[in-house]
């Protein structure tokens, strides 16, 4: 029943389980649409739609697919079975058998989906025999979304639910645009591992260890401490800085300080590079040629079970990423910026690569150094959903 | 169909919308608890207490705080009273049940009649919260290992869920829930709010409280944007205070009860400072 209209759902990018469509269905058989497609739009919403990011994808996928329905048209289709017995009794078949009502009460029933789709699809939603809801008291208050403002669903008049299109109201809701910081953090509490097996001197009274010992020992205290549950996760930042990344500077100083507040880490490193990675990278943003560190020393010293995020636009002039003989290179001994790439993803499992740009979701489009770096570690947009996707990756490395 | 079915059609003084009511009843006839969005003072909270008046229900409210574990809901079990009574030697110590207590989720459970269990701003609690609760809330019952007890709930309550979306919730713990999201009310709406509410005010009063605030919602960039709460106590306060109402939106007495926030409260001032 209706499965075209859940793949299309689907197709249109909203992720609406299996589970969830029984429960429609189930709805339906519960007569809960009421039979008005207002109705449906009202239990489908309800039971598919759970963030008000994608009300709006919702709505308009909804537009989509029952554009051309109208109450008109509904009262024709249903008309026409009143002159067709067989095929109705077809359609009606599981619907009676299911119900164990008699051949006759079809067609009363069709009879009062013909009125329904005659008084329109707001009022009278009662219109099944089980009335399930009686939705006219607060018609008449007035109290629905009020005239006037055309959203979708004031039904009333016969008017058509579906609503004109470009009228989105829940647009502001969408989160494929970029962060705040309170949402960065809230995407970086995702990154945890909580544990007490950690190498600190730090102890907190076991109560429940305590009173077991206790009772053990016939009633005489014995305390006993164990180390605290902490986030044993430990997280490596490369930023890329100044140059092609001055129009994000504001992007990636939020995340700087999101990093610091969030502040959950058992050990945060942040480093700074240049466009590619060098031998040397930057302690500070500023990139003071003072205050490096050897890329190699991080290599050898930092140990393999850090996290590594890398954040820059991924746009390089190709032969600082795959050239080492260019002049630019503080010492012809240095690698090329893709070997420093591969070096770090080789020995820590989870990195990933963010980035700020808006993308086209084609690769092909994409600056080449982009579509190199692409190979290498998994980039996301620095969005909410693509750090959040990005911090999965992270912790399950899928 | 033999079960009882609820027809919730709001309260006096709570106006509702269609499209909320019925969301809200297929919630409750599906069994399935209710998660309510919102800007804050849109009237999430009201909603609960608004259906367990219209249906006649006790209403328990389980405020969730951020230190709250899903465990608090459940049950606690008194283990440090217990340990006290066994060296002081008080009577009843073999007896687990005295010192196991229901949580509200637990009170709901274990009441003889149906009631609304309002579990509020569930996305204060740690990011795990929603998912520990998942099975207690899809079946509606919990074990208690101490006693080796399960609490099967007798009547399932109607659960209803509001969320301020500061942080989000589980898929797993969505895909569970019929979802509503509330939009902030606009001005007929509001107008019938405020009639709820207060019913023999004047016409032009709430016309030019509504003009006002409106006026303030829309015109001002504001950290904190009043609500419809916020709204009510301020036409509250000026019923109370009996100022004159003329000029309501030049003058805007008593502000500070629609902005509690300091910088909010210097925006509009200096605006007006300006223009005097």
């Amino acid at each position: 029943m209706f499965l075209d209209f859940l793949l299309f759902l689907r197709a249109g990018g909203l992720k609406v389980s299996l589970d969830e469509w029984l429960s429609i269905i189930e709805g339906i058989y519960m007569g809960l649409h009421g039979q008005t497609l207002k109705g449906f739009y009202i239990l489908s919403r309800a039971l598919l739609v759970k963030k008000e990011n994608d009300l709006d994808k919702f709505e308009e996928l909804f537009y989509q697919y029952f554009k051309s329905v109208n109450s008109q048209r509904l009262k024709k289709e249903i008309k026409k079975l009143l002159n067709q017995p067989e095929r109705a009794e077809q359609i009606f078949k599981s619907y009676m058998d299911q119900r164990k009502l008699e051949p006759q009460v079809m067609m009363e029933k069709i009879e009062m989906r013909i009125n329904a789709a005659e008084e329109g699809y707001g009022e009278n939603i009662a219109v099944n025999a089980e009335g399930v809801m009686n939705s006219s008291v607060s018609a008449g208050k007035g109290a629905g979304p009020g005239p006037g403002n055309g959203t979708m669903i004031q039904g009333a008049g016969g008017k058509s639910i579906v609503h004109a299109p470009g009228n989105r109201r829940f647009r502001d809701w969408r989160t494929d645009c970029t962060i705040e910081s309170r949402q960065y953090q809230m995407a970086f509490r995702l990154l945890r591992e909580l544990s007490r097996k950690l190498e600190t001197n730090e102890e907190e009274l076991d109560i429940r260890g305590t009173i077991d010992h206790t009772c053990r020992q016939g009633g005489i205290l014995d305390i006993k401490m164990q180390p605290p549950r902490k986030n044993r996760l430990k997280l490596m930042v490369l930023i890329d800085s100044g140059g092609s990344m001055k129009p994000y500077e504001q992007l990636c100083s939020l995340l700087f300080q999101s990093l610091n507040k969030a502040n959950t880490f058992s050990d945060l490193k942040i480093y700074y590079f240049h466009n590619c990675l060098e031998g040397k990278l930057y302690t500070d943003p500023s990139i003071d040629i003072k205050e490096t560190v050897k890329t190699e020393w991080i290599l050898r010293n930092v140990s393999s079970d850090y996290k590594v995020i890398f954040v820059g636009d991924a746009d390089m002039a190709m032969h600082e990423l795959v050239d080492n003989n260019s002049y630019s290179r503080s010492s012809n001994t240095d690698l090329d910026g893709i070997t420093w790439f591969k070096k770090f993803s080789e020995k820590y499992e989870h990195s990933i690569w963010l980035h700020p740009q808006e993308r086209e979701e084609n690769l092909a489009w994409m600056s080449e150094s982009f579509t190199e770096i692409n190979k290498i570690f998994p980039m996301f947009r620095l969005s909410i959903d693509g750090l959040k996707d990005g911090m999965y990756k992270l912790m399950r490395n899928q | 169909m033999s079960e009882t079915v609820y027809q919730f059609q709001g309260t006096d003084d709570y106006i509702i919308n269609d499209d909320l009511m019925l969301t809200m009843n297929i919630a409750i006839k599906m069994n399935k608890p209710l998660l309510v969005k919102g800007e804050p003072g849109t009237g999430k909270t009201a909603l609960a207490e608004s259906i367990a008046k219209a249906l006649d229900k006790e209403l328990i409210v389980w405020s969730i705080k951020s230190t709250t574990k899903a465990q608090d809901g459940l049950y606690q079990y008194d283990i440090v009273r217990r340990l006290y009574d066994s060296e002081l030697g008080n009577e009843g110590v073999d007896d687990i049940k005295r010192y196991i207590k229901m949580g509200k989720l637990g009170e709901a459970f274990t009441s003889d009649k149906q009631c609304v269990l309002l579990i509020d701003e569930i996305d204060k609690a740690d990011l795990e919260f929603p998912n520990d609760l998942l099975w207690e809330l899809d079946r509606m019952e919990f074990y208690i290992p101490e006693t080796d007890e399960t609490v099967k709930a007798k009547n399932p309550p109607i659960v209803i869920i509001t969320s301020n979306a500061e942080k989000e919730l589980p898929d797993a713990f969505l895909r569970r829930c019929a979802f509503y999201f509330i939009d902030f009310p606009d001005k007929e709406l509001m107008n019938d709010i405020i009639l709820a509410h207060y019913p023999d005010i004047e016409d032009k009063i709430v016309e030019q409280v509504l003009d006002a605030f409106f006026y303030v919602r829309e015109y001002f960039e504001l950290k904190k944007k009043p609500s419809t709460s916020e709204l009510l106590d301020w036409i509250s306060a000026l019923k109370l205070s009996g100022l004159s109402t003329e000029n309501l939106r030049q003058d805007l007495p008593l502000v500070s009860f629609l902005l509690k926030k300091d910088e909010d409260l210097e925006t509009v001032k200096k605006s007006f400072g300006g223009l005097r």
